[in-house]
């Protein structure tokens, strides 16, 4: 493996006595698309302004293309594309003028800036807004405005924080296209999500909660460590059903997927669907279908955090 | 530093303020309407003195006097008592500001040689008023009872002059030869002005960038916080200096006050003059959690240290000890100095040049400490 692009170290962050950030250490290869995967108020966020050097470390050490964040906030700043969760763009200012100030707060020069901004309006379909002002535009082209701001100063590592939250899926799909080029161009991404379709779309992914890493790994690393085995379960009425299984020794984890249960039965059960079938038993249940179901990111997120997906679409 | 960071944002910030019509137009309006409304209404000059009169004497004397007194712009009769106690009420109730009483007999008195002594009841509540009000009526009796002096002599057939006072005042006045407040005020308003607008036209641009997100994506760039501050303040300075210009103007066209000196010395100082104002609002807009708060520190900082302690209205000199020192670390005190000096006595470099320098030390020393307050970081 090259230098890596990102380097997290031992990370901490207290705020008074709140650890939004507990012992994080992670490193991310040039050219990866990294995703960040927890729930609110997991310390997402503030992993990323420390690397863009807004807050600084209580504890531990950030590199970006092997520069401290802590020593040398400026030159990585330089070399970093953020998008942050907030409004970035200046409402009163067009789609044009906004890349414009960004172009000039990055120090672009004005032959390249011209190239440059051209470019990704054509790519990111904005041609039609740059007479726009920001404030008129939907959710959806802010965001993509947001990223050719961040995209201007053709940073090798870019740090996008919850980039597509309440853009239609369509958009989200060629959003990830463009992460993916981009990829192949060796742009680094840092991405963080709790959307799981997004979260497929990553190279790599850690999961954390309440400040400490959970897990990391593949997209497909994360959901072979879901434990046991997975069943997706028709009956009638489901949640009496869901809280005699969730009594039932040798079951891990009961939990509602749309009309249907899934039900997490530990590794040692000879025989998960008998387990199930058996504890159904009484005549009060209709049980349709017990069949097995490979597990998703989602099963992973859920049984790794310990079920708490809060907000998950905000 | 670099130009094309600092450039890009003096320019989004000028788009900001070309996009606000409404408060361009506050900012370009509002130092002509204090001007005219301040430069209208305060006046230290005291014409039409309010005065009761008890005539005890009721003689041809009295009655020349108090024709005399009402024919001057200085006094008003605006009441004839029967006696004293009458004229007191009229104190009381602020109709009158003295109430002159003739003693009975004076006519005959006169003309018999001896002494007479008018009585005056001064309203003393306002003692500035009244202190006034006593040298001029003083002043005016002096007249009236050479006048009748020199009438007598000449009903006499004399032809000297009764009473020479053996030295007399041949007086001067310089700069201002009709001692006008007004030319005085005039250039104080201006500075006064200048400071709290200019305190209060930056005060909003660093808390609005925190309050609305922006500043997160601004301050992960690596644009430098001098760049971001002097690039802040660029666009409003050029607004200031147009509200010099127009402050400027109406002092001229409205009231007819002219600088007398440089106006290119004038407007040099006054450039170094609002980069310390514009400061102070930066400073103020860096350190404060919201606009309103912004804004209301402005306000507090520029507007009562530059009306009550820079020399505008009280001289600095009468001043406890503390209070001439706060005023000597104020901009305000030293523009001021230059801006009277230029406007009424035409000095030029040569004279203002210790106050200038006080200026340019203010603004780098402002300029400097909003720099050092700036954090690009969050927390």
């Amino acid at each position: 493996m090259a230098e890596p692009a990102v380097v997290v170290r031992g990370l901490v962050k207290r705020f008074g006595s709140f650890t939004a950030v507990d012992h994080l250490s992670f490193e991310i290869a040039p050219g990866e698309i990294f995703g960040f995967l927890g729930p609110n108020g997991s310390g997402k966020s503030t992993t990323i302004r420390v690397l863009c050097g807004l807050l600084l470390p209580s504890e531990g050490e950030a590199f970006v293309n092997g520069i401290s964040v802590a020593e040398r906030p400026e030159t990585v700043r330089a070399h970093i594309g953020y998008m942050s969760q907030l409004f970035s763009l200046y409402g009163d200012l067009t789609v044009q003028e906004n890349m414009e100030f960004y172009g000039g707060v990055y120090g672009v020069v004005r032959e390249r800036f011209r190239q440059r901004s051209a470019a990704l309006v054509e790519r990111l379909d904005l041609g039609q807004e740059c007479g726009r002002l920001a404030a008129t535009l939907s959710t959806g082209i802010r965001q993509r405005l947001a990223l050719a701001c961040a995209l201007l100063h053709e940073p090798p590592v870019l740090f996008l924080d919850e980039p597509t939250s309440g853009v239609d899926p369509v958009a989200r799909r060629r959003f990830f296209e463009l992460l993916g080029e981009l990829s192949v161009q060796g742009v680094t991404t840092l991405i963080t999500t709790h959307v799981m379709d997004e979260a497929e779309h990553c190279h790599r992914l850690i999961l954390i909660h309440e400040g400490r890493r959970v897990a990391l790994g593949r997209p497909d690393d994360l959901k072979a460590m879901v434990p046991g085995k997975l069943l997706q379960v028709r009956v009638e009425p489901s949640m009496q059903a869901a809280d005699v299984l969730s009594a039932t020794e040798g079951i891990v984890e009961v939990s509602l997927f749309g009309t249907a249960l899934h039900v997490a039965v530990a590794a040692q059960v000879a025989s998960p669907e008998g387990l199930v079938r058996e504890a159904l038993g009484a005549p009060e249940f209709t049980v349709e279908e017990v069949v097995p179901v490979r597990p998703t990111l989602e099963h992973a997120f859920l049984s790794l955090t310990g079920g708490r997906l809060e907000g998950a679409d905000e | 530093m670099s130009r094309r960071r600092l450039l890009a944002i003096a320019r989004k910030e000028w788009v900001h303020i070309r996009r606000d019509p409404r408060s361009l137009a506050v900012a370009l309006m509002v130092p002509i309407v204090l001007l005219l409304l301040m430069g209208a209404g305060i006046n230290f000059d005291l014409t039409d003195l309010p005065f009761a009169l008890c005539d005890y004497d009721g003689s041809a004397t009295s009655r020349l006097l108090r024709d005399k007194l009402s024919h001057t712009e200085l006094f008003r009769l605006t009441g004839v008592v029967r006696h004293a106690g009458e004229g007191e009420l009229l104190l009381r109730e602020g109709l009158c500001l003295f109430v002159l009483v003739v003693p009975p007999g004076m006519e005959a008195d006169l003309a018999a040689g001896r002494p007479v002594a008018l009585q005056v009841l001064l309203d003393g509540s306002d003692s500035n008023t009244a202190s006034i009000a006593r040298a001029y009526l003083e002043g005016a009796i002096a007249r009236f009872s050479s006048d009748l002096l020199t009438g007598a002599g000449k009903r006499l057939g004399l032809r000297t002059t009764v009473v020479v006072p053996p030295i007399t005042v041949a007086r001067k006045v310089l700069y201002n030869p009709a001692l006008e407040s007004r030319q005085f005020i005039v250039p104080g308003l201006i500075v006064t002005i200048l400071v709290i607008l200019g305190a209060i036209l930056t005060s909003g641009t660093v808390v609005r960038e925190r309050e609305r997100g922006t500043f997160e994506t601004l301050a992960a760039s690596p644009v430098l916080a001098g760049e971001i501050l002097l690039g802040k303040l660029i666009p409003y300075l050029v607004i200031g200096m147009l509200d010099v210009l127009t402050t400027i103007t109406v002092g001229a066209v409205v009231f007819h006050v002219y600088v007398a000196g440089s106006v290119e010395l004038l407007l040099a100082c006054a450039v170094v003059f609002l980069v310390c104002a514009l400061g102070l609002g930066l400073l103020v807009s860096t350190i404060s959690r919201t606009q309103q708060l912004a804004m209301v520190a402005a306000i507090v900082a520029t507007l009562l240290p530059s009306l009550l302690i820079s020399g505008f209205a009280f001289p600095i000199r009468n001043m406890p000890l503390f209070l001439r020192v706060i005023s000597n670390i104020i901009p305000a005190t030293h523009f001021l100095i230059v801006a009277r000096g230029i406007y009424l006595k035409g000095v030029g470099l040569g004279v203002v040049w210790p106050q200038l320098a006080a200026l340019t030390g203010f603004a780098v020393l402002i300029l400097g400490l909003s720099v050092s307050r700036f954090s690009k970081r969050l927390v």
